[in-house]
């Protein structure tokens, strides 16, 4: 993007924020249950605990647009940390949501809401190594050195789309705070022959995504 | 870049100053909290939020008042439940789509 270009978007964007008062934002803490067959049966990989498999954690932002409607952006993560013999690595599922969201108060303090979301979701396995390196291991003798070990941290990654839908009850405690709670599910259109390692194209864990439920819990801030 | 940040720095001095000014006047004749009395808890930007809610609490100790402005939510959450109080056009459609979604999940989950 040229100077001009990220000029505007900036001023378009400082506009948006400044000149409107229904912006808010969450924190989220979600269960859902996947089936990550992919990593119980591996024999390097660590079982998954309920923790691994079935947490979700998250953030999100929206922008009320109409008096009942509301489009927004929520990422929910299932992360893992661990070990793979002795080197560490870090397993991320990260669904995004991109939503479409109607809502009605049948109550002034209580509100009933159904979201539509299309999703972009990516997983990531990342893993750091220790190895010898005979280029590395030349030139530190060179200079008196004995022995090296390079560390090299990569990943290997992979993205697909999904969709998602849920019904929520949301409690307006303040005026700037609010409680929520959503139950839906999600459809993933994941495969396991479309992860990328270094610009290859690779096979990863087979992982069933399709119609997972959902339900998760929110704190709102802002209007 | 010096000019800016002199230019940027004398600009928000000068905006300090003119809150410390009203401040001095009485903790609650301030422009937000006259504002949000004028035309509601909406008419405030986004920044402006925390800001009133420091000066609301100022306002509130100056006049030993702990209630003070409580109305004004009130009457937001009022002209929330009004605004929002059903489905309107293309929102109604967007809450059967979600409520179908969900309600043919669940009943091919259980069979």
């Amino acid at each position: 993007m040229r100077g001009k270009e990220k000029l505007l978007f900036a001023t378009i964007l400082l506009g948006f924020i400044s000149a409107q008062p229904k912006i808010s934002a969450h924190l989220e803490l979600g269960v859902y249950s996947p089936e990550l067959t992919g990593f119980e049966s591996s024999a390097l990989f660590p079982s998954p605990s309920a923790a691994t498999e079935n947490i979700l954690l998250g953030y999100g932002f929206s922008y009320q647009f109409y008096p009942n409607a509301r489009i927004g952006y929520a990422s929910h993560v299932s992360l893992e940390l661990g070990n793979i013999n002795t080197s560490p690595f870090t397993r991320t599922l990260t669904y995004r949501e991109f939503s479409i969201e109607s809502f009605y108060r049948p109550w002034k303090r209580i509100e009933f809401n159904f979201t539509l979301s299309p999703m972009y979701n990516t997983g990531t396995i990342t893993m750091t190594t220790e190895a010898t390196d005979a280029e590395w291991d030349n030139l530190l003798s060179d200079f008196g050195n004995t022995g090296s070990t390079v560390s090299r941290s990569d990943e290997m990654t992979a993205s697909w789309f999904g969709f998602s839908s849920s019904v929520g009850v949301r409690y307006h405690l303040f005026a700037w705070m609010s409680l929520e709670a959503k139950i839906g599910f999600m459809e993933n259109w994941y495969n396991e022959t479309d992860w990328t390692f270094q610009s290859n194209t690779v096979t990863g864990p087979v992982l069933d995504l399709e119609d997972v439920p959902l339900v998760t819990t929110r704190i709102i801030f802002g209007w | 870049m010096v000019k800016i940040i002199l230019i940027s720095v004398t600009v928000g001095l000068a905006v300090i100053s003119a809150q410390v000014k009203d401040m001095e006047a009485h903790p609650c004749r301030v422009p937000r909290i006259e504002k949000v009395k004028e035309h509601g808890l909406r008419s405030l930007k986004i920044w402006e939020i925390p800001v009133f809610y420091w000066e609301r609490y100022q306002c509130r100790k100056a006049i030993n008042n702990s209630k003070y402005l409580t109305k004004v939510i009130d009457e937001q959450h009022e002209a929330d439940y009004e605004a929002s109080k059903s489905l309107r056009g293309f929102t109604s459609c967007v809450a059967y789509c979600s409520i179908a979604a969900v309600f043919i999940f669940l009943v091919s989950a259980s069979l």
